[in-house]
């Protein structure tokens, strides 16, 4: 394979991987305090209650 | 204020599996699952809401959607508590008292016209168990077997009513008067909804 050739490949495997992250894939956001804070901020304290993890539950 | 692109945006938004662990009292994981994703897509309208100037129609829409959304949370916990309970042996479908009536057997004893016959019929009373019962049903199912206190019933009904504005045709009103409030008043009720189910439930 020459360099452009890989080169390109490298490219449209950038392009799928955002694709993928942006319409198939999920986020990586892997707790929901951060969320939690903002939704509290901006006005919605009880859907915050209601994602932040509760480790009872 | 900056705004965010679209991936920003999501890359803000908790993933599936995390909002997933606030409902691991539902052990029927295809709906923990669904749960989750009606929650990411909620905080993306909110996000969405928050990082674009928008004109207020496309907030009051908004708005409605996620109450739609928080609806369909409020009914699908509603029947899995009451599913649950039976599972459990915590109660049974006649101590939920919802009930439909089948008529069968039409036996023609007089033809009065060509769009009136007079007949006699079987009428059979039948428990409607919960998967098949409707919001409106749900309630009074939770309500008969102590699932949610009594007192809850206005705030989940104003849930089922707000949800049934999706029917444009059936309002007398331009359809523009949501809030922020209202929504996250929703939430609330959502969130002594699932403390009711996990207390009833243990």
């Amino acid at each position: 394979m020459t360099k452009k050739n890989m080169e390109l490949q490298k490219k449209n495997l950038n392009k799928l991987k955002n694709i993928i992250e942006k319409y198939g894939g999920d986020t990586n956001v892997t707790n929901t305090r951060g969320t939690a804070v903002w939704l509290k901020k901006v006005g919605y304290p009880s859907l915050a209650d209601l994602i932040y993890h509760d480790a009872k539950n | 204020m900056t705004q965010k692109t679209e991936l920003e945006c999501l890359q803000d938004i908790p993933n599936i599996d995390a909002l997933a662990q606030n409902f691991t009292f539902i052990d029927d994981l295809t709906l923990r699952k669904n749960i989750a994703i009606v929650f990411q897509y909620i905080i993306f309208l909110i996000t969405l809401e928050k990082n674009h100037s928008l004109p207020g129609a496309v907030s009051y829409v908004i708005y409605k959607d996620m109450i739609i959304h928080t609806a369909s949370i409020t009914e699908s916990l509603l029947c899995y508590g009451l599913k649950k309970a039976l599972e459990k042996g915590k109660t049974t479908i006649e101590t939920m008292d919802i009930e439909e009536n089948i008529y069968k057997d039409f036996i023609k004893i007089r033809e009065i016209s060509s769009t009136e016959i007079v007949g006699g019929v079987t009428k059979v009373k039948k428990y409607v168990e919960p998967q098949d019962m409707q919001f409106n049903d749900l309630i009074p199912a939770a309500i008969h077997i102590g699932l949610i206190n009594p007192a809850f019933e206005n705030e989940l009904k104003i849930i089922r009513q707000s949800r049934n504005r999706v029917h444009l045709s059936s309002l007398s009103r331009v359809d523009n008067l949501y809030t922020k409030e209202e929504v996250d008043n929703m939430f609330a009720t959502v969130k002594k909804l699932k403390t009711s189910i996990i207390s009833y439930l243990n």
